[in-house]
């Protein structure tokens, strides 16, 4: 499902690439890139790796300690068309799309932590946990980043602004052990977890779809042609939806890009 | 770059570490357990916060030890002071029915129970025509005369696997079609996908004397099934009324196809406790050196029936043991009838849709007690 997803939109940004290309082909130079270049307009191609978490900022109080974390390869390809607005061409803008994925695996202790057990009828159990929760994030997003570029020499540039992005697809669950859980609330009945008692969560469905924060980042040209990145994208809405208060705190997926690119 | 990647992955790690808080304070508020000199039993219900707690005749309520099992932090105290109260001893001579008023240790949640304590004999005629509580499930009183001691099941675990969206899809309930008045039905129910993850894919319904301890009903479930009720008469048999149907296909623990046609269990076994705490679990309670004596359905007469069909199972000496008479007087055996619509429920083996109905159960004792 995801994949195809993916696959399709692959295949979109290569087709207009390629639209690109057979343009230049079929008049013998590269009179697209030209007149790109003479009008003030570049374009890039970047691929790399999201590191990062989704995380309630700051962390709240019901969080103890995180056990361990795992990024998980989280490859991103994005294109960009940057519009130099002076004859120097220092300032711009650039217009990206983004084929984005943020992943992340915690195990954190947690106190008191809300908790919705839901089963297959939609019955659910509800309460505060009290133990280890293991949590896996894993969403695929489709980005549209818009920043204001500024060209510090013929080699960096620096950029930041703001991110729109659509969730295709997404996974936040998980489960808990070694604990208890004290449902439906916080006066209620207290269930010991031990051992090999686990019981498992999933709060996919209630991933909010559209996203949006802030991107800010540097970009160095090694090459004529090839760059090096680093830019940081930082999460503004809760990556739940609205209504959704099991989780009783907001949280915000932040992460670091790094990667290469090609200039055209 | 791999560089790049390790000290990026670091460096985040080492703020999410350096960014945990300091500890809120607990926000629990509840009874979760309460043990003390004398008690014979206690049964807590956390959907009405009432707590009942049963003592032998004689004993002196207005001392009564009560180490009550509070969240951390949590702290209890009594609405209207009594003369004796010096926690954890209690008086309960002048109000039999006090209030006990837990606070959580930040202040914020506070639970109000209802705390009780009784004598009381066990009955010997069980009816199932009345209930103590009817949502979100079924609780059958004991004694349909006194409407005191509750039967125990494990409709309370049930509630966990989020499959009961009301009172009637439980493993045990009153049923409406009794030989006489009310009786209880049992089934074996599907535990869904919780039930699943927690390695418990069936639940049998049952009923049994005694109490179920939910804390512990995942990760010990057969140790959270306590059995037995003091008793201090000599019985010589069960008699009662059932009807039973085989549900279609037998699963083990696994949930996988078996071989075999469920049958259900009836029983009721006599033990030795010299202390007040002692109670046969699910694991133990047909094996345990403690039996003295054991009325038990024979497999071949547990058959599917349509109709109510009466049986007479006899009191038999287990163990190479006798009754005591000078312990029968003083309390020190105890009593447990347990109903089962899967025999092997308790191992989460059976077959789903196998119902038990059972009404009128007595347990016929020697006269001159």
């Amino acid at each position: 499902m995801m994949k195809s997803k993916i696959i399709t939109v692959l295949a979109c940004i290569l087709c207009s690439l390629q639209i690109s290309y057979s343009k230049t082909e079929n008049n013998n130079t590269h009179k697209g890139l030209i007149w790109s270049y003479l009008n003030g307009i570049n374009y890039d191609v970047r691929a790399g790796v999201n590191i990062g978490g989704t995380s309630p900022l700051p962390l709240p109080r019901e969080i103890r300690s995180i056990n361990s974390y795992s990024p998980g390869l989280a490859i991103t390809i994005e294109g960009y068309a940057t519009k130099w607005l002076d004859r120097k061409q220092k300032w711009g803008i650039s217009l990206g799309l983004r084929l984005d994925s943020k992943d992340m695996k915690t195990d954190a202790t947690v106190k008191n932590y809300g908790m919705a057990i839901i089963n297959e009828t939609g019955g659910k159990v509800e309460g505060l946990w009290t133990g280890n929760v293991k949590t896996k994030s894993k969403m695929s997003l489709l980005s549209v980043p818009v920043l204001g570029v500024y060209k510090i020499n013929e080699r960096w540039k620096i950029y930041a602004g703001p991110y729109f992005s659509y969730l295709m697809d997404g996974d936040f669950n998980g489960n808990v052990y070694e604990g208890h859980l004290r449902t439906p609330d916080a006066t209620g009945s207290k269930i010991v977890f031990e051992g090999e008692n686990i019981a498992t969560y999933d709060f996919s469905n209630e991933l909010r779809k559209f996203q949006w924060g802030a991107q800010i980042g540097g970009e160095w040209k090694a090459y004529k042609h090839l760059t090096v990145h680093a830019d940081l994208t930082w999460g503004f809405n809760d990556i739940f939806n609205k209504g959704f208060e099991t989780i009783s705190f907001s949280m915000y997926p932040i992460y670091l890009n790094f990667g290469f690119g090609y200039q055209f | 770059m791999k560089k790049n990647y390790w000290f990026a992955g670091f460096a985040l790690s080492l703020c999410f570490t350096s960014c945990i808080q300091d500890e809120a304070l607990n926000v629990e508020a509840a009874i979760d357990g309460c043990k003390g000199a004398n008690i014979q039993l206690v049964n807590i219900n956390d959907e009405k916060k009432e707590i009942e707690i049963f003592v032998p005749d004689g004993t002196d309520i207005s001392k009564q030890e009560l180490l009550l099992e509070l969240p951390q932090g949590a702290t209890v105290t009594t609405e209207n002071k009594q003369p004796n109260d010096n926690p954890p001893i209690y008086d309960f001579s002048i109000e039999k029915d006090r209030t006990f008023i837990v606070t959580s240790e930040d202040g914020k949640n506070k639970a109000v129970y209802n705390v009780s304590i009784f004598t009381m004999e066990l009955p010997l005629l069980y009816s199932f025509d009345n209930l103590s509580q009817d949502n979100p499930y079924h609780v059958f009183y004991l004694s349909d005369q006194t409407k005191k001691l509750q039967w125990a099941s494990g409709n309370p675990g049930f509630k966990l696997t989020g499959m009961g969206t009301n009172n009637t899809d439980y493993p045990t309930v009153q049923s409406s079609d009794g030989k006489k008045g009310y009786c209880v039905k049992l089934e074996t129910k599907d535990t869904g996908s919780f039930g699943s993850v927690a390695g418990m894919p069936i639940a049998s319904g049952n009923l049994f004397i005694g109490t179920f301890d939910l804390s512990n009903a995942l990760s010990k479930p057969l140790e959270a099934t306590k059995f037995g009720y003091p008793f201090t008469k000599n019985p010589i048999k069960m008699t009662g009324y059932y009807k039973f149907k085989a549900g279609p296909q037998m699963t083990d623990a696994q949930k996988k196809p078996i071989a075999g046609k469920d049958i259900f269990d009836i029983y009721a076994v006599m033990y030795e406790a010299q202390a007040n705490n002692f109670f046969l679990n699910g694991e133990n309670s047909l094996s345990h050196e403690s039996i003295v004596k054991l009325a038990r359905i024979k497999t071949e007469d547990a058959k599917e029936t349509d109709e109510w069909t009466y049986f007479e199972i006899p009191f038999e000496n287990q163990n190479g043991k006798s009754i005591n008479n000078e312990d029968l007087k003083k309390g020190k055996y105890k009593l447990a009838i347990v109903l089962s619509s899967s025999l092997n429920g308790a191992f989460f083996k059976g077959a789903i849709g196998s119902t038990l109905y059972a009404d009128e159960l007595e347990v016929i004792c020697e006269t001159n007690n």
